[in-house]
């Protein structure tokens, strides 16, 4: 067959210096993700198209010395968008997109076992009219299936190069970069396929029956484990159980990792401290910087572990199967069976739980997830509950044979995890408005061992965007809020002349903190949380909240001067003695019943973790999400909390 | 399994050395006869103008193009002409020279083009050629010559190739049968 | 071998009407444009076969084989569709 050389795709004379540019087209389980890490490795990168939430992944290949783009077009099985995700990818083909020029080639990458619908894509890459070239993917498993396909005769059959790709052995990456570097002389077909739904048909039979496609028979394997991984019995005891250890790796064995971490730390803290003399340099460094450090890093256990966890089921093919069993549940929220894992870790950590919403493939889902999982009960919240649940009910109270401290804890559980619901219902019904519902539709692909090289980077790329744009935002917030809370520094004199002992160091904190920026603030913002019955030194330790929700345990640990900020029933015994300093409360009991209801809810519902808000910013790429959220959730927290201090109020 | 209604027409085109030719290669509907075509439902309007000539094989139909006609602008009223009439093909007009075509000569046309084309390309590779010598009765008969035929393993590989594909063009094919005469 | 299946004198009904391992003919993709584009390209257009697998309690979603591929929709997507079940006379063409 002749070859036809042909002129690429945007022209000129300047082809010769720039960078060819090459983008991998095909369905989500396909096998294309395997194709771009063995042309790019390491050398991927991911960012956002301009102007929408979609993620974007690109990378270099170097083939013979040249340099060729290799983009990674999100997963689709049509080039006709139906959502403004989608048009993304339509623009960019057509070179619409600032900043982004239209690939010069396109390698449309198929599953052998799925060939009669995947050439249904690549008749529409077709008529692009850009240079376009096939990459066969899962010729293994054709075989193994009984299935079969001459690579030559379907090339001839459609006009244009095709190669075959076993990812998994390495077999035919060497002749897929050759393919690349000769992109100039790909052949086109000698006329576009058809676009009527029934020539379409014919011409995909056609070509099928010209390349000796033998249809592979459905996978036994696959039906084998389906019967029970999806029987409604055996299924769901197995889905729970899956999604347990899930839930503990990421609340229980990242645990010790996390410890070490922040002991290091720790370490790292006393000797800088005992080194630097200069009581706010040291501050700065220990508690800003190194504290800061400390929060980034303590999340990265979670993030890899959630990470390698995903990766894992999703390339077995699990992921798909756990979503088919919650989709109903999940629908009565507005979303979609593929939600529920980012539902489920957000009761560990919100952060995991907020970058889990990348497998959401609508936008507007994944929005409306990422702004009801932070109302979900994580691991931060649990020390601010347990100490006021432990000033609220006294340990032996019981309801029968359950302690009533165990069942308040369930139930703020609970209130987590309906909330979280509820929220994404309603913003998803801001953001749906238009009434546009988009259809739901999910291939369940045949169980396949998982690729390590694959899920090693499906590890790494998340956990080095966290890093890099995530943690400079909560290294920041840290120093920031710190410096609140440590400026201005107090002279030994003005310690002396104000009552309050130089060498005993937990009055000193005490004292600076008090004054501090933060002190003022607090006391500025008395009128805001007056009716809910915070006083000045509460609102210092939401302040200091914001960095983490246990570190307003240790702030209001250290306002009231406890020996040990870090234990919670010193820490309950000393701020539960607090009265009121001024106001028309002056002299009453900080700490009652309305009050500390009022905190647990307001915990319950604000979104104070600026780690949170970052990780935000990084997944949708502006600061309108994760103000929003914060605004409503604050809103949600105060509402709930006046509420909460009223009714109380009315008991005591 | 996957396979279409009755009612759908299965064809593609392929490019050949005339850049003004394309083989629609048809897909298990017999073609009524092998030979020019003069006319047919769907495509009588188009002979004469944009098509110049059509000319039915075994399994497929070689339409060349008029001057001045180019296949990126004309090739989808072809197509759709194309299915019009291999949806009627009883009716059907041959040139002066159509013969029709019994079983056997359906098998020795293919069996020729691929030997004339994949196949006997793979031999040449090799050092080595085939030769048709007969068909009947579904038995086609072939002959190895040059190194295939030295090469016990050549040549198995060689005749399996060509029952393969011969048996995908044509299934009802019997066998493939070498001699050494 | 794409094989024909023979023609069906079964009613056209919707292809959330099947019962699980029945296979039917694909008449008709309804729906507003861009859900039949979008669904046509995902293997379901006239004259394929589809087989319901199995389907989620509760009216949950379906999982349909057709083109080769197991694909999940819901009720409402399945609705769209209609279908002629084939009859279990029809030819069972090999693999």
């Amino acid at each position: 067959m002749t070859a036809q050389p042909i002129a690429s795709g945007s022209g000129g004379a300047a082809l010769a210096e720039r960078q060819p540019r090459i983008a991998l087209i095909g369905s989500p389980n396909g096998g294309k993700t395997s194709i771009f890490n063995g042309l790019t490795g390491l050398h991927a990168k991911t960012g956002n198209y301009p102007g929408v939430t979609v993620s974007r992944t690109y990378g270099m290949c170097q083939i013979k010395g040249a340099n060729y783009n290799i983009e990674d077009l999100p997963g689709c099985y049509s080039l006709t968008p139906i959502s403004p995700d989608e048009q993304v990818v339509a623009d960019l083909l057509g070179g619409n997109v600032r900043g982004i020029e239209s690939p010069d080639g396109l390698l449309v990458v198929a599953d052998s076992t799925a060939l009669r619908r995947g050439l249904l894509l690549l008749a529409e890459v077709l008529q692009k009219q850009i240079p376009t070239a096939v990459v066969l993917t899962m010729a293994d498993e054709l075989r193994r299936r009984g299935g079969s396909i001459d690579q030559q005769a379907l090339s001839r059959a459609l006009g244009i190069p095709v190669v075959t790709v076993v990812a998994n052995r390495g077999i035919g990456i060497g002749e897929l970069r050759h393919l690349i570097a000769d992109w100039r002389n790909w052949s086109v077909p000698p006329i576009d396929p058809p676009q009527d739904p029934n020539e379409l048909a014919g011409w995909v039979d056609s070509v099928l029956d010209s390349a000796g496609y033998q249809v592979p028979v459905p996978d036994e394997r696959t039906l084998r484990i389906d019967k029970v991984l999806l029987h409604p019995v055996y299924g769901s005891i197995i889905f729970f159980a899956v999604m347990f250890v899930f839930f503990q790796a990421l609340f229980t064995w990242a645990a010790p990792l996390q410890d070490a971490i922040t002991n290091l730390l720790a370490m790292l803290g006393d000797w800088v401290s005992s080194v630097v003399t200069n009581s706010i340099l040291s501050g700065l460094i220990v508690n800003g910087v190194l504290g800061g450090v400390g929060t980034v890093l303590t999340f990265i256990p979670q993030i890899v572990l959630m990470f390698l966890l995903l990766a894992l089921l999703d390339s077995v093919g699990y992921m798909s199967r756990a979503a088919f069993l919650m989709d109903k549940v999940m629908s009565k929220a507005g979303l979609e069976g593929r939600a529920f894992v980012a539902v489920l870790s957000s009761f560990a950590c919100a952060i995991p739980g907020v970058m889990a919403t990348r497998t959401i493939p609508s936008s507007k889902d994944r929005i409306a997830t990422m702004l009801g999982v932070p109302l979900g009960t994580c691991s931060a919240r649990l020390p601010v509950y347990l100490l006021l649940v432990g000033m609220l009910v006294p340990s032996d109270a019981t309801l029968g044979p359950v302690s009533v401290q165990g069942i308040v804890m369930f139930l703020l559980y609970l209130l987590g995890g309906v909330s979280a619901m509820m929220a994404a219902w309603v913003v998803k019904k801001i953001t749906d408005r238009s009434g546009n519902l988009m259809p739901f539709y999910m291939e369940m692909p045949p169980y396949r061992l998982p690729r390590p090289k694959s899920v090693l980077l499906a590890m790494w790329e998340p956990t080095k965007a966290y890093l890099r744009k995530a943690g400079t935002i909560i290294l920041a917030a840290s120093v920031i809020i710190w410096a609140l809370t440590a400026i201005p520094g107090r002279s030994p004199q003005e310690l002396e002349a104000a009552g309050v002992d130089p060498t005993d160091s937990v009055a000193v904190t005490s004292y600076t903190m008090e004054n501090s920026i933060a002190g003022h603030i607090g006391k500025a913002i008395e009128p805001v949380f007056e009716p809910l019955g915070f006083d000045w030194r509460v609102n210092i330790a939401l302040v200091g909240s914001l960095v983490a929700r246990e570190v307003s345990v240790s702030t209001l640990g250290q306002l009231a001067a406890a020996s040990d900020p870090e234990d919670n029933s010193q820490v309950a015994q000393s701020i539960s003695q607090w009265t009121y300093t001024e106001g028309p409360h002056q002299g009453e009991k900080v700490f009652t019943a309305p009050t500390i209801v009022a905190l647990m809810l307001f915990f319950a519902f604000a979104l104070q973790c600026m780690s949170t808000l970052a990780v935000m910013r990084r997944e949708t790429n502006t600061w309108k999400w994760p103000a929003i959220a914060f605004g409503y959730m604050f809103v949600l927290a105060w509402v709930a909390g006046f509420i909460g201090h009223t009714i109380m109020s009315l008991f005591s | 399994m996957s396979a279409p209604h009755s009612a759908v027409i299965s064809v593609h085109p392929e490019r050949t050395a005339n850049p003004d030719t394309l083989r629609w290669v048809v897909c298990h509907i017999p073609m009524p006869f092998a030979g020019p075509l003069q006319t047919a439902p769907g495509l009588g309007e188009l002979i004469g103008t944009v098509v110049s000539r059509a000319r039915v094989n075994a399994d497929s139909i070689d339409i060349t193009l008029a001057p001045g006609h180019d296949w990126r602008a004309d090739g989808a009223a072809v197509r759709h002409g194309l299915v019009v009439a291999l949806a009627r093909t009883d009716e059907w007009v041959g040139g002066a020279d159509a013969s029709r075509l019994g079983p056997d000569d359906v098998l020795r046309l293919c069996a020729c083009e691929l030997i004339d084309g994949p196949v006997g390309a793979i031999a040449t590779v090799h050092g080595g050629s085939i030769e048709l010598v007969d068909v009947s009765d579904g038995v086609v008969t072939v002959r190895m010559h040059g190194a295939c035929r030295g090469c016990p393993a050549a040549a198995i590989t060689m005749h399996q190739r060509l029952e393969s594909q011969l048996r995908r063009k044509v299934p009802s094919l019997r066998e493939v049968v070498s001699t050494a005469a | 071998m794409a094989s024909n299946a023979e023609l069906t004198s079964q009613p056209v009904v919707a292809l959330s009407g099947l019962r699980s391992g029945e296979r039917a003919v694909i008449t008709e993709v309804g729906g507003d444009p861009s859900i039949r584009h979008r669904m046509h390209l995902l293997g379901f257009t006239r004259g394929r076969e589809v087989s319901l697998v199995r389907r989620a309690p509760f009216n949950g979603p379906m999982v349909f084989r057709v083109c080769d591929a197991e694909m999940c929709l819901r009720e409402a997507q399945a609705r769209l569709v209609s279908v002629r079940r084939l009859d279990l006379a029809a030819d069972q063409s090999a693999a």
